[in-house]
């Protein structure tokens, strides 16, 4: 099967370009006037006519827009006619007159008061200007105004952002302004042609914002789209950019899953979609995508990226958050339709910073600061250790034995640590230096930035995260200004070291009586009885293993335009992305406790992987504006390969602790893991915008999408979209009865995506090898993968969307209001199997639907705008819904406990806890009938249904200036329900477990009210302690508001500034998660019944300085 | 139509980069653009079946997890039954209340949720077993006697795992096919049935197999016991008739292996595990870096006696069933005293290499020729030929130094002789006593007392493990076995 290609729409095009190609004129531009000019033609357009003699005399011709009527009808009939004949006979009785000047033929009307828009006044004409307005990336402007300061005398740029005009003197002053720009005063020098680059105005509306395959403004946009800016991300002290994006962005919910540098971190836009795939947001950083996930790698300790995946860490962990420019987040169908197969789950694009015209600027930040725990747990101590022990083991009716050595003597039970304070206070210090060299001409703008970033562990001093990364970018125009070159090479590299534990359980769970850490000669304490046993695993210890993670990741695009003709543009981008890891874990013998070395062997794993990817993007636009009518076509095929590679190889048996890293000096070396995997992708998309009048606007968007992810049989799909909006603030009658309303839209759309995170080759019958050190009878063990697929197929979303967006007040408030609909629907599904059927799950589409529908309310508000003082608050909230509509079967399918229809996709199913049995000192559980039992029957009483997924969230943010003080703090809001406390703990009464300090309120005798069961020692609890971790004794609030982000800078007044000749000198101090109120009971309400390292708080100082 | 230009020229490079760009415009969109080949780290299934080698992977697959499994895990039957149906019986003793799942073992508390499961470990070796009868029916490209053997291999597996299902849980779900959507709904088929499904696979196998040992590539005769051969099939359908209470049957078979004499006979205690013994019919090499057998890094204790890794030793009801100057209680049997408190801990010593890096000198044993005396010996006491019965036992009495049985001879006293046998000669190998007590009905007159002992209760369901929670989740048509 094929994709009906393009080929019949590209001939025309392609011959065009061939025809065009050996069509080149001779430049003959001397003599003015005196070129010969052929042309006849009976009712054709000046336009045409104008064509044609800038065709023949190689000459441009150039004038207001409104001077001339292009589109009137002539006669003409020229031989071999001078062109200063030939201009006469049009135009000398309409009085315009003409001008010659640098291969330029400029028009101008005589009686110049007549024609809107190009206003003469009487002034001593001192000869003409022309020039060329451009953007930051070299675009032209059309429409500029350009006035002369002080008269009534201007005009406006063309579509090539042209303009001339007469009477300017040296020493005037051009005022410039365009809707969306910002207003700029130009002081005229010369004679010269003069190029402006305009910079887009902060009017919020008007902002540039990268979307799929090209940029739009708040103002003409339909889709659902959130653009976070470089200097909201500034002012964030992450090494992560999605952690940036925590707490701003309605829609997109962001958790931290590990406070370890480089750590796991879950994306969801819109909330979960799938059941067991993927449900990651499609990467695409300047135009190349990016993975969603890292291959198959040793840092189990760093927590996973999303729901259902297995490989640790996060790849945005090597992108570099100072050097972006903006992340945009495209949710609805309308911005996310045209990525296709990939944008079921919304889409994040990251654009990396640029040069901008303008004298060269250095750019220098420096950031110092520290991190500690956001959040401590209250454990018992010694004492009210000792007391759970010996009670726990009164209870079971047994003695102290000599295996109790936490509380037989052995061990100094007058010793009381707070393990926490000893294991997690490592003085954890944070260090960004970003520097840039920046600037350019109007044909090639440059950036050259570097960027050096460490931060240790809480645990030690001596393992910590350092990168160092490189960001260039180049951009170029061709002296015709009609050809665009752009590059962009983000480069980073990392090297992170961890231990390969996360010591936060350990800090915890300690007993307080335990030994000290270190003997008085300096060593690690093992604290061994009589006989060499170890009777104190040293928590040091793992620091002695240790995780290292060498990454390298290079993004780069090359952006090639091509302006064949006013309006259409030609463009291609080649991307390529190459993210390499090498990491590592060692198990030397100090990591091992002594009387177990014999047993062990020094190990080392050693993983290697690598993603190569390249994508090749052709495009067509074509951008044409006729009167009030505005259309944006685009037309672009996508052309992907991915080639993933890893390795992980294992060593063991070192003769000593410190070769341990060189593989050659291991006497056994097994390969335990090998991904060799491909994938490639193949699209085309078009895109049509229709703008009416500043009023109406509609768009289109299609792709057809060809994955090697899935079988022959379905291998191609097409998505489409279609939005709507209206501008109804641009109506008269809206204008005249409600004033105060200064933008209002309405807009609606509606979309198919895809989702195609299956993993390659997932429908195929793979046997892969059996992962043994020896090999069996010395040869090849191979055995199935699973239970195969060959018809799987994608996952559809449609989305629906109708948004609200509404600016009072000259657009000083702006509301934004978002309602959602997507619904899933061929659910891709890891069908859970009895084991009977040799493996627990098989891949498969089902018709199965989830709907996630939710309101996304943002709100942006100058509150007070002052000469000195400013206030600006902005709000999001997000009030999500996720919900499980259709399963059939689902009752009596495997899944009949874990989903339910009607609730969300994270819902648990939980006993209902009835309280502690006052005689017995047990809990005590709802049985199905409504009974109290001690003993619930797993299959029939499990009948409470917990909803884990948020009910809503989102975040506020203030933010005041003060002359050169600003100050700013965002508030981040979550509100569901968690797994509190007990979860993570093991038995109350066990030996070596410390608890926290609510378990004192347990059960001690007949006629006691507690909160806890009685403390048990032997594990005959076990199964009544887990019943009550899996109640909704245990499910409960886990909201919290944290205090998120931080900043307070002050900049240098200018007049000190100019003194140092400083542009900019800023010193500021940031902090994140410094604060965190909530009722949860537990370490951490963002990772709800977890023991691992929480999100850290950091502090930072810092000073940032433009030369 | 006036195609126009204004004062543009293109260069050389800028047309061929437009014309670049349009060549890929073109040429997008193709299937072939999205086909990729398979992945070069797996073998597609429509080849494994087609060549030799990858065939032979197959089954080897089978072997080295099996060997892989550590026994504190009990990841598959043949890590899992020498250690925790000996904790479920009488055998061993478990160091310290750790709370660990080993204790609800130990104390005969099984749950539902209970790890490990032996039951949905073993479904997925079944699996493969299965698509390995499935691919070879349907291959053409294999050598035939490859095809054969392999095939011979394959049904033994399946009747070796669904011995120790059914002996475990009863009744278990026959299933025969890869077939997910049957299988993962199936009910448990009637432990008759299952039987009878055995003894087919088993009956096929001894057409199929080779009489001699076959190197890796299933071609050449080797000394290596490693993988089945027709004995070995003949040796586990003894059992199984045994245990079905076909005691001709079970006569013939054992028969065929213990005449064998070529291949097998009965050796010196301390040789009875090496590698390649001639007691061995069937032995699983190590496959764990710079170990031996699991069974000897598990049972053989530290000089610090037992702790967390190692957390078991021999109980008193093992030690006390020794009689007095059998040699098995000092070749077979190892101990610890410890330093700290002088007390002494006993300790499995059939393997004996325990020692990280030693050579590789023993092999783990699957199935071996004193059982096959012993089942001979039950099957003839059953028959009614108690002399024959004493002959055979006393076979394996005399090898451990022990003179002949001199108790009364009438089958009651014979049965309950050659189950003490079995109990000192099989202690720590593969949940035999366990097995036994269920199978001769003296299960719930020894865990009465023993349970108690162990700090657990018993009642006569214990005899039976649960099925997890997760299957019986899973698989609706699941009924759990009674008193769990």
């Amino acid at each position: 099967m094929q994709i009906p290609t393009p080929r019949g729409f590209l001939v025309v095009p392609f011959l065009l370009f061939l025809f065009l190609s050996f069509y080149i004129l001779p430049a003959s531009a001397n003599q003015n006037g005196k070129q010969k000019i052929t042309l006849t033609g009976k009712n054709i357009s000046v336009d045409l006519v104008l064509k044609q003699i800038e065709k023949q005399t190689g000459m441009r011709f150039m004038y207001a827009v409104d001077a001339l009527d292009i589109n009137q009808k002539v006669n003409v009939d020229f031989h071999q006619t001078f062109l200063d004949e030939v201009l006469s006979s049009l135009f000398k009785d309409k009085g315009i007159v003409w001008q010659y000047r640098k291969g330029i033929i400029s028009l101008k009307s005589q009686s110049s008061n007549t024609i809107p828009g190009t206003i003469y006044s009487p002034r001593i004409s001192s000869g003409p200007i022309n020039g060329r307005i451009m953007d930051s990336n070299g675009e032209p402007i059309p429409g500029v105004t350009i006035l002369i300061k002080g008269t009534m005398q201007g005009t406006k740029t063309d579509v090539e952002g042209r303009f001339s005009l007469s009477n300017v003197n040296k020493g005037d002053k051009l005022l410039i302004s365009s809707v969306g720009f910002e207003k700029l005063e130009y002081t005229v020098s010369g004679n010269d042609e003069i190029n402006i680059s305009m910079t887009p105005s902060t009017g919020i509306l008007d902002e540039a914002v990268v979307i799929a395959y090209g940029t739009a403004t708040r103002r003409d946009m339909v889709g659902n789209v959130t653009k976070i800016t470089a200097d909201q991300i500034a002012k964030t002290p992450v090494a992560n950019p999605l952690l940036a994006l925590q707490g701003r962005v309605a829609g997109l919910f962001i958790n931290q899953n590990t406070g370890l540098a480089g750590g796991g971190v879950t994306t969801l836009v819109q909330g979960q979609n799938s059941l067991t795939q993927g449900n990651d947001p499609f990467y695409v950083i300047d135009g190349v995508p990016y993975t969603s996930q890292l291959l198959p790698n040793l840092g189990g300790v760093l927590g996973t990226s999303g729901i259902n995946i297995a490989n640790p860490g996060n790849p945005m962990s090597f992108i570099n958050p100072s050097d972006i420019e903006s992340i945009t987040v495209l949710k609805d169908a309308d911005a996310t339709a045209i990525y296709g197969s990939r944008a079921a789950n919304g889409a994040i694009l990251i654009t990396t910073k640029k040069g901008k015209v303008g004298e060269m600027s250095v750019d220098f930040s420096i950031q110092q600061g520290w991190s500690a725990m956001s959040r401590r747990i209250n454990m018992l101590n010694s004492k009210q250790y000792m007391e759970m022990r010996r009670e726990a083991i009164k209870n079971d009716g047994l003695d102290v034995t000599d295996y109790d050595y936490d509380i037989n003597g052995f061990w100094d039970t007058t010793r009381s640590t707070n393990w926490q304070k000893e294991l997690l206070s490592s003085n954890a210090t944070y260090t960004t230096v970003n520097t840039s060299i920046s600037g350019g001409s109007n044909n090639i703008q440059y950036l050259v930035g570097g960027t050096y970033h460490k931060e240790n562990t809480l645990f030690s001093g001596s393992l910590s995260d350092r990168k160092g990364g490189l960001h260039l970018s180049l951009q170029g125009v061709s002296p015709n200004q009609k050809f665009n070159i752009q590059i962009t090479t983000n480069f980073i590299l990392d090297n992170n070291q961890l231990p390969n534990f996360d010591l936060t359980s350990q800090a915890i769970s300690l007993p307080p009586t335990a030994p000290k850490l270190y003997n008085d000669d300096g060593s690690l304490n093992w604290m061994p009885d009589a006989s060499g046993a170890t009777t104190f695993f040293n928590p040091l210890s793992y620091l002695k293993a240790t995780y290292s993670n060498k990454t390298s990741n290079l993004i780069t695009n090359l952006m090639l335009k091509y302006n064949i003709l006013n309006g259409l543009t030609l463009s291609s981008s080649f991307g390529y992305n190459s993210l390499q890891s090498n990491d590592m874990i060692l198990t030397p013998f100090s990591s091992i406790a002594p009387d177990m070395r014999p047993y062990n062997n020094r190990s080392a794993s050693f993983g290697d992987g690598k993603i190569n990817s390249w994508i090749i993007e052709p495009q067509l636009n074509y951008n044409l504006k006729v009167k009030n009518h505005k259309i944006d076509a685009l037309l672009g095929s996508s052309i992907q390969q991915n080639n993933s590679n890893s390795r992980i190889i294992y060593g063991s048996g070192y003769i000593s602790d410190d070769v341990i890293s060189d593989i050659l000096q291991a006497s056994r070396v097994g390969v335990i893991g090998s991904t060799q995997s491909t994938y490639k992708y193949n699209a085309i998309f078009g895109r049509l915008s229709y703008n009416f009048s500043g009023k109406y606007i509609l768009n289109l968007t299609a792709r057809r999408d060809g994955s090697s992810r899935f079988g022959a049989a379905n291998r191609f799909h097409n998505f489409g979209s279609i939005g709507a909006g209206w501008i109804f603030s641009e109506e008269n009658f809206m204008r005249k009865t409600l004033p105060w309303i200064s933008f209002g839209k309405l807009r609606a759309s509606y979309g198919t995506t895809g989702n195609d995170q299956i993993g390659d080759y997932s429908f195929l019958n793979q046997y892969l090898p059996v992962t043994v050190d020896l090999p069996y009878r010395g040869t090849v063990s191979i055995a199935p993968l699973g239970i195969y697929n060959p018809y799987l197929q994608w996952e559809e979303t449609k989305k629906f969307n109708v948004g609200f967006d509404l600016g009072i007040f000259k657009d000083r408030v702006l509301i934004n209001v978002n309602r959602n609909i997507n619904q899933s629907s061929n659910l891709l599904r890891a069908q859970t199997l009895a084991w009977t059927a040799g493996f627990n799950s098989v891949l498969l589409n089902f018709p199965g639907t989830v709907r996630n529908t939710g309101w996304e309310i943002t709100i942006n508000s100058t509150n007070i705008k002052g000469k000195d003082f400013s206030w600006s608050t902005s709000i999001n909230l997000t009030i999500p819904q996720n919900r499980l509509v259709k399963y059939p079967g689902l009752e009596n399918s495997a899944d009949a406990s874990t989903y339910f229809i009607g609730h969300s996709l994270a819902t648990k199913k939980a006993y209902h806890y009835l309280g502690i049995d006052s005689t017995s000192g047990r809990y005590l559980f709802a049985d199905s009938k409504g009974n109290s039992t001690i003993k619930p029957n797993r299959r029939t009483d499990m009948n409470v249904l917990i909803d884990l997924t948020p009910q809503y969230y989102g975040g506020i943010q203030n933010t005041f200036t003060y002359r050169q003080f600003e100050f700013g703090f965002l508030f981040q809001v979550t509100k569901r329900n968690g797994q509190n406390n007990t979860s993570g703990y093991p038995l109350p009464g066990i030996r070596y477990s410390n608890q926290p300090i609510e378990i004192l309120n347990r059960w001690r005798k007949p006629g006691d009210k507690s909160e806890y069961e009685k403390f048990n020692s032997n594990g005959s609890l076990n199964s009544s302690f887990n019943n009550a971790n899996a109640s909704d004794r245990s499910f409960k609030d886990a909201s919290y508001i944290r205090l998120k982000n931080v900043s307070l800078s002050w900049q240098m007044p200018e007049r000190l500034r100019s003194k140092l000749h400083l542009k900019t000198t800023q010193f500021f101090i940031q902090g994140q998660n410094l604060l965190t109120i909530t009722n949860y009971v537990g370490l951490d309400p963002e990772n709800p019944g977890g023991l691992g390292l929480p999100p850290l708080k950091t502090l930072v100082l810092g000073a940032h300085l433009t030369l | 139509m006036n195609l126009y230009i204004g004062k543009n020229y293109l260069s050389f490079l800028e047309n061929s980069i437009i014309i670049g760009i349009i060549m890929i415009f073109s040429f997008s969109s193709c299937t072939k653009l999205v086909e990729v080949n398979g992945p070069t780290t797996s073998v597609n299934k429509d080849y494994v079946y087609n060549s030799d080698a990858t065939a032979v992977a197959v089954l080897n697959g089978i072997y080295a997890k099996m060997s892989s499994g550590a026994l504190l895990d009990g990841p598959n039957v043949c890590s899992f039954m020498p250690l925790f149906p000996g904790l479920s019986a009488d055998e061993f003793t478990l160091f310290a209340n750790t709370g660990t799942n080993i204790q609800a073992f130990y104390i005969n508390a099984l749950t539902n949720t209970t790890s490990p499961n032996i039951w949905s470990n073993t479904y997925p070796y079944i699996f493969t077993v299965n698509s390995a009868i499935e691919g070879l029916e349907t291959s053409t490209g294999l050598t035939p006697a490859i095809k054969k053997q392999l095939m011979g291999e394959a049904k033994f597996l399946r009747a070796f795992f669904y011995f120790y299902l059914v002996n475990l849980y009863d009744n278990v779900p026959l299933v025969l096919t890869t077939d997910y959507k049957v299988n993962s709904l199936i009910s448990r088929t009637d432990k008759e049935d299952v039987y009878k499904q055995m003894i087919i696979d088993l009956k096929d196998a001894i057409t199929l197999l080779s009489e001699d040992y076959l190197d890796t590539n299933v071609k050449n005769v080797t000394n290596e016991r490693v993988a089945p051969v027709k004995w070995a099939a003949d040796a586990l359908l003894a059992r199984v008739y045994l245990y079905h209470k076909d005691y001709a049957d079970a006569i013939t078979e054992s028969n065929l292996v213990i005449n064998h004499s070529a291949l097998y006979s009965l050796v010196s205690l301390d040789e009875v595990f090496l590698a390649n013994s001639h007691e061995a019919i069937w032995q699983l090499t190590p496959v764990n870096n710079g170990w031996n057998t699991e069974d000897a890094r598990l049972f053989i204790l530290p000089s610090s006696g037992p702790n967390d890794a190692w957390p078991v030793y021999l109980s008193n009801n093992i030690l006390n069933a020794f009689e007095l100057g059998d040699m098995r209680r000092s070749k077979w049997v190892d101990s610890v005293i410890l330093e700290s408190d002088g007390i002494t801990y006993y300790f499995p010593y059939k393997y004996k290499n325990a020692v990280l890096d030693n050579p590789v000198t023993e092999y783990k044993m699957m199935l071996r020729l004193a059982e096959q005396y012993l089942i001979r010996a039950e099957a003839k006491s059953e028959q009614g030929d108690l002399d024959g019965a004493i002959m055979d036992l006393n076979k394996i009495r005399n090898r451990a130094g022990v003179d002949n049985y001199n108790g009364e001879i009438n089958k009651a006293q014979v049965a309950s002789a050659i189950l003490h046998e079995r109990e000192v000669e099989l202690f720590s190998e593969f949940g035999h006593r366990w097995l036994d007590l269920k199978r001769t009905n003296n299960i719930d007159g020894v865990m009465a007392t023993v349970a108690v002992q162990k700090g657990g209760s018993w009642t006569s369901d214990f005899k039976l493990y649960p099925i997890s929670d997760y299957d019986l989740q899973y698989d609706k048509n699941l009924v759990q076995n009674p008193g769990y």
